[in-house]
This record gives C-alpha cells, sequence and structure tokens, in this order.
C-alpha cells in the first residue's frame, strides 16, 4: 500500500499492554470499535493492524488489489471516481487511487485485508508517537510510504472478493446500522473516579446537568472541554497516579480534560471520573465546538455495558464466520 | 513493588498489567476475559482474588535494598540549562550551589510515568523546592534533568514539559529502538554527577543535538 498523500495518519492496532511501569501507554487506535467492525469487514481478526487517519486529504494505491474497509464519523471516501460507504468492505484495483477526505474531523479506520506489517515492537504494531517507535518507523505517515500488507490466505477474504467482483449483494455486507457506533450520543457515560469526593457539591450538579463544549485543543493525548469550572472543597495537592483513556481529570482552572488513546500513564490531576469503555470512542470522534453531556452510572452499570458491547461483538463475529465460511 | 511482582506472580485469566506509583498500586483487567474464564461479575472476582493475595505475607529484599544504583552525568551549563537562573533565584542560591546541592544526595526512583521512561526522582532537599512553570515549554531537549516542587526528573524524549529545566544528561534513559530497556526502574536509585560541557560532547548518546 503506497502513501500518496499522507494527511495525518499512523498505522495502529489495538495497542500494547504490560508496560506501563516503563511508562509506556496502550495507545493504538482512538475508535477501538470501529476498528474491530473494519477488521471484521475484511476478514481479519479484530486486533489487525489499520491506518488511522485524523486529518486529509488522504490518499494511497497499490500494485495489487486491496480488500479494504473504512470506518469512522463523517469521512468521505472515493475508490478512483466512485465513492464508497464507510463501513462495508470494497476493492481497491490496483492502479486505482483511493481518497479520504476528513471535512469534520474525527478518526477514520482504514482496515486492509491481511492488515498493515509494520514490525511489531512490544507486543504491537502501533505508533508511539512520543516515544518515536512502533508504527511506521515511529512517526506519522508521510507520502511515499510504502506499507506492506498481509497476503492470507482466507476463504472468508476469498468469497467477499469473489462476491464485489461479481456485483451481486454489495449492499449486504455493510453494517447494520445497530451495530455501527452511533456517533450522535451526546451524552457519556462515566463511573465516579477516585477524587469524586474532593469536589463541591456544585461540581457534581454542574457535570450531571450541564453541557460542556470540546475545544479545538484536543488530540490524540485527550480531549479538553469548557464549561461551569468544576472546583475542590478545598486545595489539595496529590501525587501522581495512573491514569487512562477514559479518565476524566480536572486542571487547576477547573477544565475538564478527557485523557484519550496517548494518555500519558500517570498524572496528578483530581480525576472527577472514569469513562465507561465503549463511550470513549464515541467521545473522541466528537467534533470540536460540540455540545457534550455526561451521566453516572455504577460500577456494575459500567460493567453490564462493556460486557453487552463485547458479546454483541463476539455475536456479530459469529454471523460473519457462518456466512462467509 | 514486592505486592506487585507477587501479583503479577500470581495473575488471572484477563490480567493485562499492575502499575505502581507513589502510593498506589493499580491493576488493568479485560472484563470480557474474566467473565469468560470465571464465569463471574469481573469486578467482584477481582475484588476477591486481591482480597485473597493480600492476605498472603509480602516478602520484601532483606536488606531494604529495592534496585540498583545509577551514576548520572549532568552538564549543569546554562546552556543547556534554560531555567537554571529561574531556580537559582527563586530558591535565593548562587548557581554553584544550587549545581551543589542538586548532586549532593541519592534519590529514589517513586515511579516510571508521564511519558516512556520519564523518571519521577525524590525528594529534592527543601531549599532546592520550585514550583512547575507558569506556562510548559514546547520543546525540551531529550536527557534534559528538570525540577518540581520536592522531585526531580529527566526527560527521556523531546516533549512538552512544565518542570524547571536545570541541566542535561548526555545518558539516553530510553531508547526508541529498545523500548523495553528502560535505563531506571522504580525501586532504583540515582545520583547526579557534574561534568563540563566537553565532557557532555564525549558522552553525548544523541544524536545531532
Amino acid at each position: 500500500m503506497k502513501i500518496v498523500k499522507a494527511g495525518i495518519s499512523s498505522v495502529q492496532d489495538l495497542g500494547r499492554t504490560g508496560y506501563r511501569n516503563a511508562g509506556i501507554t496502550t495507545g493504538g487506535v482512538m475508535d477501538r470499535m470501529a476498528l474491530r467492525l473494519c477488521n471484521l469487514l475484511v476478514a481479519n481478526e479484530p486486533g489487525a493492524a489499520c491506518i488511522e487517519i485524523s486529518a486529509g486529504p488522504w490518499e494511497c494505491t497499490a500494485d495489487r488489489p486491496l480488500l479494504l474497509a473504512v470506518g469512522g464519523h463523517g469521512q468521505q471516501v472515493w475508490c478512483g471516481e466512485r465513492p464508497v460507504n464507510r463501513w462495508q468492505p470494497f476493492l481497491l484495483e490496483a492502479g486505482e487511487i483511493l481518497r479520504i477526505e476528513s471535512p469534520l474531523g474525527g478518526y477514520a479506520v482504514l482496515a486492509v485485508h491481511g492488515g498493515c506489517k509494520s514490525p511489531v515492537v512490544l507486543g504491537s504494531r502501533s505508533t508511539h508517537l512520543a516515544g518515536k517507535f512502533g508504527g511506521w518507523e515511529g512517526r506519522l505517515l508521510a507520502g511515499g510510504d510504502d506499507i506492506p500488507t498481509g497476503q492470507l490466505f482466507s476463504p472468508a477474504a476469498a468469497k467477499i472478493i469473489s462476491l464485489l467482483r461479481g456485483g451481486t449483494g454489495r449492499r449486504q455486507f455493510r453494517l447494520s446500522d445497530a451495530v455501527i457506533p452511533n456517533y450522535e450520543r451526546d451524552c457519556f457515560r462515566y463511573v465516579p473516579g477516585h477524587e469524586a469526593g474532593w469536589f463541591n457539591d456544585a461540581a457534581a450538579e454542574s457535570l450531571s446537568s450541564l453541557s460542556f463544549i470540546l475545544t479545538n485543543l484536543s488530540n490524540r493525548t485527550g480531549a479538553r472541554l469548557s464549561g461551569e469550572p468544576l472546583r475542590l472543597h478545598h486545595h489539595q495537592e496529590m501525587l501522581s497516579t495512573a491514569v487512562v483513556p477514559g479518565t476524566m481529570q480536572v486542571s487547576a482552572d477547573g477544565q475538564l480534560l478527557v485523557l484519550l488513546a496517548d494518555a500519558q500513564t500517570a498524572g496528578g490531576y483530581p480525576r472527577i471520573g472514569q469513562l465507561v469503555a465503549p463511550d470513549i470512542g464515541l467521545l473522541a470522534q466528537q467534533k470540536p465546538g460540540s455540545n457534550l453531556r455526561f451521566k453516572v452510572v455504577s460500577r456494575e452499570e459500567a460493567e453490564a455495558l462493556c460486557l453487552a458491547q463485547q458479546q454483541a461483538f463476539e455475536q456479530l463475529r459469529k454471523d460473519f464466520s457462518l456466512y462467509f465460511s | 513493588m514486592a505486592l506487585a511482582d507477587l501479583l503479577a506472580k500470581n495473575a488471572f485469566t484477563g490480567w493485562m498489567d499492575c502499575s505502581i506509583a507513589y502510593n498506589s498500586l493499580t491493576l488493568f483487567y479485560d472484563p470480557w476475559e474474566v467473565k469468560q474464564a470465571y464465569a463471574a461479575a469481573p469486578g467482584d472476582f477481582v475484588v476477591r482474588w486481591l482480597e485473597e493475595q493480600l492476605r498472603q505475607p509480602i516478602v520484601t529484599a532483606a536488606d531494604g535494598s529495592l534496585g540498583k544504583e545509577h551514576l548520572i552525568p549532568v552538564c549543569y551549563d546554562p546552556a543547556m540549562a534554560p531555567d537554571i537562573q529561574a531556580v537559582a533565584s527563586h530558591t535565593g542560591l548562587s548557581l554553584a550551589d544550587l549545581v551543589a546541592l542538586h548532586s549532593s544526595q541519592p534519590y529514589h526512583v517513586f515511579m516510571v510515568g508521564f511519558s516512556p521512561g520519564f523518571p519521577y526522582l525524590g525528594l529534592l532537599p527543601p531549599t532546592l523546592e520550585t514550583p512547575r512553570k507558569a506556562t510548559p515549554a514546547l520543546q525540551v531537549a531529550p536527557g534534559s534533568v528538570a525540577i518540581a516542587a520536592r522531585q526531580t526528573g529527566i526527560y527521556p524524549t523531546m516533549s512538552s514539559g512544565g518542570w524547571n529545566i536545570i541541566g542535561r544528561t548526555p545518558m539516553k534513559v530510553f531508547d526508541p529502538q529498545h523500548p523495553a530497556n528502560c535505563l531506571l526502574k522504580t525501586g532504583d536509585i540515582v545520583r547526579f554527577s557534574p561534568i563540563d560541557t566537553a565532557t557532555f560532547a564525549y558522552l553525548n548518546q544523541y544524536e545531532n543535538c
């Protein structure tokens, strides 16, 4: 896969675990469900490495046909001159140009059958931009990069390709709306954080009843929100401790910072909440200027949401393999 | 740390990581895996498992030593220490006294975090206590030695940072080619040894900086 225009893009998978004591974050795609779904559409394992694109125009080409799928929020995709839907597999024929535009921001996931074969570093092909390792030479992609993709003998992929070439049932391959992530959600669920009790009653009230604006000071590390300042009962210094994607920190000026995929491993701001896992990718896909609201749930509810999402994905995976085997 | 080792050794299915901070341990697990393996509510299972582990005796090193001892050369020349004057005026110390004080004592590695390989070292002598900068620097050179509150640390990679830069080490504390081989680990002991710019150039492990 030869990159023609790189926009802002990098190789990502589901990240690396087990190295937090070296200060190495999990990282990986911003929208984990989008990656798993797109990998399913191109007959990959759920964690195969993709290209994540956060700004276009992005273009690539290849000297052999590639089975691809794009997921995300609001991106436009063209294969040569023909527009392509998100959330369904398509073929990029040898020599054709694939173009992705992200007029509204958000993170597009481009999955390719066989996966992007950047070298595995500490168990992952993800780009660790701060550490300058992993992914493609530890950096953002650039025009001219030639990313190897795997070549698999997969009956499922062969079947998808032959159906796509036959022109039949093209529509059936689109994921049903029921499983496509609901990016219209504007209310994000969280469990109270370790320092939730440090905040005054007005802060708890504001967090559950007011909306917060997503600023454009948002990136792979975190989303900075702007709204009613959230104040502590009294000033308290805290010792740095673990933070993860989804951790809702409050900076000294009372503003919310929701950490995302490339969150540092430790932080020293009070943690007012922790987003439930299925909502992290949804928040990451929101556009700057959006109004976001938050709703508190119990740990049991959060766990149930997480398990239900995984259960639904496993079911989809089963259905898919029955259909394409 | 002994507890983290004990937990990791007895890890359950679905265990992902255990991270150490100043006064906390954080356990990471995959609720789906736990549910599949133990057919139990994952959170409840992990809490019960932890309670069980905590009933065992935790064995720490008998001689009280935790990790390796490191001697880290640091060049405190103002050319490599953009904030050393500010720290000197905040603390009321001369540059020579500041350097002498910073390199006079051993420091514990309390944790490694923030960015890959970044060691949180302490505690600084109270005289050196200096608040973080009001505005973080956008680019801090790799190897920069910095202080904030009663902590000192080393920036392993080029990054932004709000700590006061008072010197730079020519040693690589994190190597992207070998990301698992961080020089400093939680529990290690660090001493700083002042060097001049010529020695820095001789020892420099960083390219084109």
